[in-house]
């Protein structure tokens, strides 16, 4: 606890965080668990953690990201779980390693759930105001917030900046153009008029569908997708299995060639090409209209409709048709899709830009290089979706709380964890679209797995010295993983025949060699590893084990041995990462091409690695620097 | 840097294995010319880059050789530096001499104030390694005329001028961009099968991979069709005593006029002399160690001659085995284990006919996988020796035909890409193709290899490589 809280009328914080949307919830509720004073300044209008996007929390590599933060203390595995109503796993039928948990979710409840827990915290004070300026004391390092409405100060050595597209946002609805931040909702100044000081701001774009009325669809021409309730929740205290909220179905159509024909027909109406909208928007999540003229031989091309919520009123996203036409273009072509024929569009779809930071002037704490105590987290880093903001979120809270109590910052390792890749790719990499987190932007996919991520994150956590109910389960985990996997590598079937005909009764195939460990058991493809842990601990030991630790144990079998080849793989490019290159030759070598220089002289690597991970870079850059013959 | 160091250095760059008219030695890397004015009777300030000049090389006031000078400014050289070259006489003698004069500048300064830095003996590929420094080559271009350098058959040549020109390294690169195509596809199966469907994925998938596949095939049937035969040709004749080899191998001596050298064989265990055919260099090769021994290998095959004879016929591009149809042969087996080319009957104008109980015993012998590599000649000897020839013409045009890639880096690595692609097929051949995620990481070792291929790896690791093979003065 701090003792010397000197001014109370100054409403002094350890933290103050602006914006409450999934990086500013993370933020607030990890830094609470150290018991510091925090405070949270969002918009009035705005829902807490809202999702303006699509209705889903999760998905390849974003669902290992959601687990990493639950291990770690965080809050969106709690809210997902409460909020879902329905859930998936993702690459289902292409091997543990990168399968992904996705929920949808009810927007309204999440956001409930989101604002119930930050009241809940007793040291989370919640401020419903917009800020009109921050300034910053240079002697006593002190940030000073004043909002609009109330006029009150508030004050703190650490300030997470968690504004997402607020900063400078502009809407388009085809050639319509308003100020703001999402639909009904003020933008927010740009940060130099608020006064926090000289940091490099880049202009992205995203876009976001129309939202469908449910009762003018028809889903009965459409593929059904039901809740999969072997999916296991995201939070580690839930019941893997319990259900929160009641479970519903989304449902798959197409798009066909009358559709892409109104679509390309009207291209020139579309801000993106138009030239209304400069910026970029993410390659990783095009618009429908990206899709129609970049893929001009395909019409067909798959859309999700997903609920936003169980109200009976609620509205339908329909996945894969972001869009920023003109609203009767949209209606028309919509209305071209099998079950969408007298769809009403409740609200349009948009395009919305936006101010993001040079990321690559922050520390791997998402701290200023420049600027000690102020912290960027979410979206304003030019990230894409929620996963990705909470994560940042997260990482920034661990940070700025730690700074407060004088300890160590906390650096995410990108060979354990996906936080670690994101930091890593986000601080050492100018982007010129949003980010957005997938497997292969790890080295190490085969280790980042779902299964594991207490096994992966429990150093970190530990790291924080909270004692929590958390903390509490991390250990059992661990110790109970240590015992199971110890004994799966011990015990074995030898060729006897009771064990011949066990294992031909449960389909265990044959016994290979004179004796077979249960670990190598496990590894048989044509076996679900979890189940068949499971009957064997009952069977054989006559225990039973959690799900959690059954998943981590089994699936971590069948892996290690493939995770060990991969890293005698990755040994040697890690030796040539860590090598240090000397940029500023290498900017100037004419064995370099232009565009490759350009790109060095603006990150400036130090290591191979960093280099290497330098979007756009050329291998015959890579063996000039590798051979050193610059 | 690893393997060299700065300064100046100097080398013989001409062969020094005996006497010759001329000798070229050559200095790189030093600050400046007049450090050497000493040695020469011309005025080295007044020198014009790039011009010849005659001059005498003067040591201790004493004329030791009448020299050719031509001077390369930097960077307009072949290594970039500073660069004397010095056309002197070749007796080996006088080139040692000439080499020991500047090497001993250390010395002199010592003596008579400073002079300029040591100058230094040349490391094997030292002058094309400041090159590749100072970027006057590139990387595939240093190998291409390490190929070029060393080449004894046109074949050889041309693929090292192909290398020079970029040729071979732009195939690697499709081979690179294909590997990256066949990543992304199935990144795109994991990361973005919700974005462009399961379906499409999949097929772009099976695409990439059938292209790449392709291609690593065709690159691997290119290291396959490698014989030593294509860098260094050689024709053995080999068999019993008085079979004829003698006079085989004298009558295609006679009959090919373009003898390159009469340098003879230098061991006892063989004959050799140096013909060509087409443009092609080759080795004819008399076995004469083996003259009085092969009938009885058996008793005798710790004879170290012995071995080292069968050795050359095992590496040899054509095989002949001499038979006099009239006297009585004891062959061990091996002999017909070893790909013979060619079983040439000598003594005799007849038809093979009359000896079809001897020819159907060797076909017996050298068991049925060789039965259709194998002819049978006789008759007179100048329709024989043309056979001889034409059979050998074609062997190496076959052989040049399947455009073999003669570099053991390139070959090694691309038989290594070739396997451990084997190994990604079996895992999408079979029907159990869930593991995407384990493919992608099986496919993490072909991309370090294909990456070793085009040059982006360990520095140690790949100049070390390079630069072995080269000589001193290169």
């Amino acid at each position: 606890m701090r003792k010397n809280i000197k001014n109370l009328d100054f409403n002094f914080y350890d933290v103050i965080i602006v914006g409450a949307g999934h990086a500013g919830v993370e933020a607030a509720y990890i830094a609470s668990q150290f018991v510091l004073k925090v405070c949270v300044i969002t918009m009035p209008e705005v829902a807490i953690a809202s999702a303006p996007c699509n209705p889903a929390v999760g998905g390849v590599a974003k669902g290992q990201l959601v687990r990493e933060i639950d291990a770690l203390g965080g809050a969106m595995g709690i809210l997902a779980d409460n909020a879902a109503i329905q859930y998936r796993t993702l690459n289902a039928s292409k091997g543990y390693a990168v399968q992904s948990t996705r929920v949808q979710i009810d927007k309204d409840l999440y956001a409930t759930e989101a604002e119930n827990l930050l009241l809940s915290v007793k040291n989370i004070t919640l401020v419903k105001d917009e800020v009109v300026k921050i300034e910053r004391n240079n002697e006593s390092l002190n940030y000073t917030v004043i909002t609009k409405e109330r006029g009150e100060i508030y004050c703190s050595n650490k300030l997470i900046i968690t504004t997402g597209t607020f900063l400078n946002g502009c809407l388009h609805f085809g050639e319509k153009k308003i100020l703001g931040g999402r639909v009904g909702v003020r933008a927010s100044d740009d940060l130099m008029k608020l006064g926090v000081g000289k940091i490099p701001t880049m202009r992205f774009k995203t876009g976001t569908p129309a939202r469908l009325v449910g009762s003018t669809i028809d889903f009965s021409v459409m593929e059904e997708q039901e809740s999969d309730n072997k999916t296991k929740n995201f939070h580690l205290l839930h019941h893997p299995f319990e259900r929160y909220s009641k479970q519903i179905s989304c449902y798959i159509t197409r798009t066909n060639s009358e559709t892409m024909k109104i679509i390309r027909e009207n291209k020139l109406k579309s801000p993106i090409f138009n030239g209304q909208i400069n910026s970029i928007g993410p390659r990783y999540c095009p618009s429908i209209e990206d899709k129609a003229n970049r893929y001009p031989d395909r019409d067909s091309h798959h859309i999700f409709i997903e609920p936003e919520g169980l109200n009976v009123n609620t509205h339908y996203y329909p996945n894969g048709l972001s869009t920023s036409l003109p609203l009767d273009i949209q209606i028309d072509f919509l209305r071209t899709i099998r079950g969408l024929e007298r769809v009403e569009v409740a609200i349009p779809g948009y395009a919305v830009e936006y101010d993001v930071i040079d990321t690559t002037k922050l520390n791997k704490t998402l701290e200023c290089k420049d600027i000690s105590g102020l912290y960027f987290a979410g979206q304003v880093n030019g990230t894409s979706g929620y996963e990705e903001a909470a994560g940042q979120g997260i990482v920034a809270g661990i940070n700025a709380a730690l700074s407060v109590t004088a300890q160590l910052p906390m650096i995410f390792d990108r060979y354990d964890t996906y936080l670690g890749v994101m930091i890593d790719d986000l601080v050492e990499n100018k982007r010129d679209e949003p980010y957005r987190l997938f497997t292969a932007r790890s080295e190490n996919r085969l280790l980042l797995r779902e299964d594991n991520s207490v096994n992966r994150i429990f150093k970190y956590r530990m790291q924080l010295g909270l004692n929590r109910p958390i903390d509490n389960f991390l250990k059992d985990f661990m110790r109970d993983y240590e015992i199971f996997s110890s004994v799966t590598d011990k015990y074995s079937y030898n060729k006897s025949g009771v064990n011949i005909h066990y294992f031909e009764k449960n389909g265990y195939g044959h016994i290979t060699g004179e004796a077979m460990t249960l670990s190598e058991l496990l590894r048989q493809s044509q076996l679900d590893p979890v189940e068949t842990l499971k009957s064997e601990c009952l069977n054989k030991f006559e225990v039973s084990i959690s799900e959690w630790v059954a998943a981590a144990v089994s699936i971590s079998k069948r892996y290690d041995g493939y995770i060990k080849v991969a890293e005698m793989q990755n040994e040697k490019m890690k030796n040539l990462d860590s090598m240090r290159v000397n940029w500023d030759l290498l900017a100037q070598s004419r064995n370099v091409s232009y565009e490759c220089r350009q790109r060095i002289k603006s990150i400036r690597p130090q290591t191979f690695g960093e280099l290497r991970r330098i979007e756009g870079i050329r291998a015959a850059t890579l063996a000039v620097a590798a051979g050193r013959l610059y | 840097m690893f393997l060299y160091q700065d300064g100046p250095i100097i080398a013989v760059s001409t062969s020094s294995a005996s006497n010759a008219a001329i000798a070229v030695i050559r200095m790189s890397g030093f600050d400046n010319i007049e450090n050497y004015q000493k040695f020469f009777s011309i005025d080295l300030n007044k020198i014009i880059p790039r011009r010849v000049y005659l001059s005498d090389l003067i040591e201790n006031n004493r004329i030791i050789d009448s020299v050719v000078v031509t001077f390369y400014k930097t960077p307009n050289s072949y290594t970039a530096e500073n660069v004397i070259e010095l056309s002197v006489h070749g007796n080996r003698l006088n080139v040692q001499r000439i080499l020991d004069l500047f090497l001993s500048i250390q010395t002199l300064s010592l003596k008579s104030g400073p002079i300029g830095p040591a100058i230094r003996l040349a490391n094997p590929g030292e002058f094309t390694y400041r090159a590749l420094k100072n970027k006057k080559i590139s990387l595939s271009e240093v190998e291409g005329l390490d190929l070029v350098l060393n080449a004894s058959s046109t074949y050889a040549l041309e693929q090292g001028m192909s290398i020079l020109r970029g040729e071979l390294h732009k195939n690697y690169e499709i081979l690179h961009q294909l590997y990256l195509k066949l990543r992304m596809s199935i990144e795109l199966n994991i990361d973005f099968s919700e974005d462009v469907g399961e379906e499409e994925a999949k097929a772009l998938l099976v695409l990439a991979y059938k292209n790449f596949f392709s291609h690593i095939e065709t690159l691997h049937l290119r290291t396959r069709g490698y014989d030593q035969g294509l860098l260094s040709p050689d024709i053995v004749l080999f068999g019993a005593v008085n079979a004829g080899k003698s006079t085989l191998f004298n009558s295609i001596l006679r009959m090919n006029r373009s003898i390159v050298s009469d340098i003879p064989g230098t061991t006892r265990d063989y004959v050799s002399e140096n013909i060509s055919i087409d443009g092609v260099n080759y080795r004819l090769i008399d076995t004469a160690g083996l003259r009085d021994k092969i009938e009885n290998i058996d008793s005798i095959i710790e004879n170290e001659g012995i071995r080292r004879g069968l050795e050359i016929i095992r590496n040899a591009f054509v095989k002949i085995l001499v038979v006099n149809p009239f006297i009585e042969e004891k062959f061990a087996d091996e002999i017909f284990k070893m790909d013979l080319d060619l079983i040439v009957f000598t003594h005799n104008d007849l038809d093979l006919s009359g000896h079809a109980e001897k020819v159907k015993d060797y076909l017996n012998k050298s068991g049925d996988k060789l039965k259709s590599n194998i002819s049978f000649k006789s008759g007179p000897i100048g329709p024989l020796l043309k056979e001889i020839l034409d059979y050998t013409k074609d062997k190496y045009n076959l052989l040049a035909s399947e455009n073999p890639i003669l570099i053991e880096r390139h070959r090694d690595l691309i038989n290594r890409i070739y396997i451990a692609s084997l190994e990604v097929k079996k895992l999408f051949d079979s029907d159990n193709n869930s593991e995407v995620a384990i493919i992608a990481s099986e496919l993490v070792a072909v991309g370090n290899l294909i990456s070793e291929l085009i040059g982006v790896v360990t520095p140690s690791d790949v100049l070390n490589s390079i630069f072995k093979n080269f000589c001193i003065g290169k």
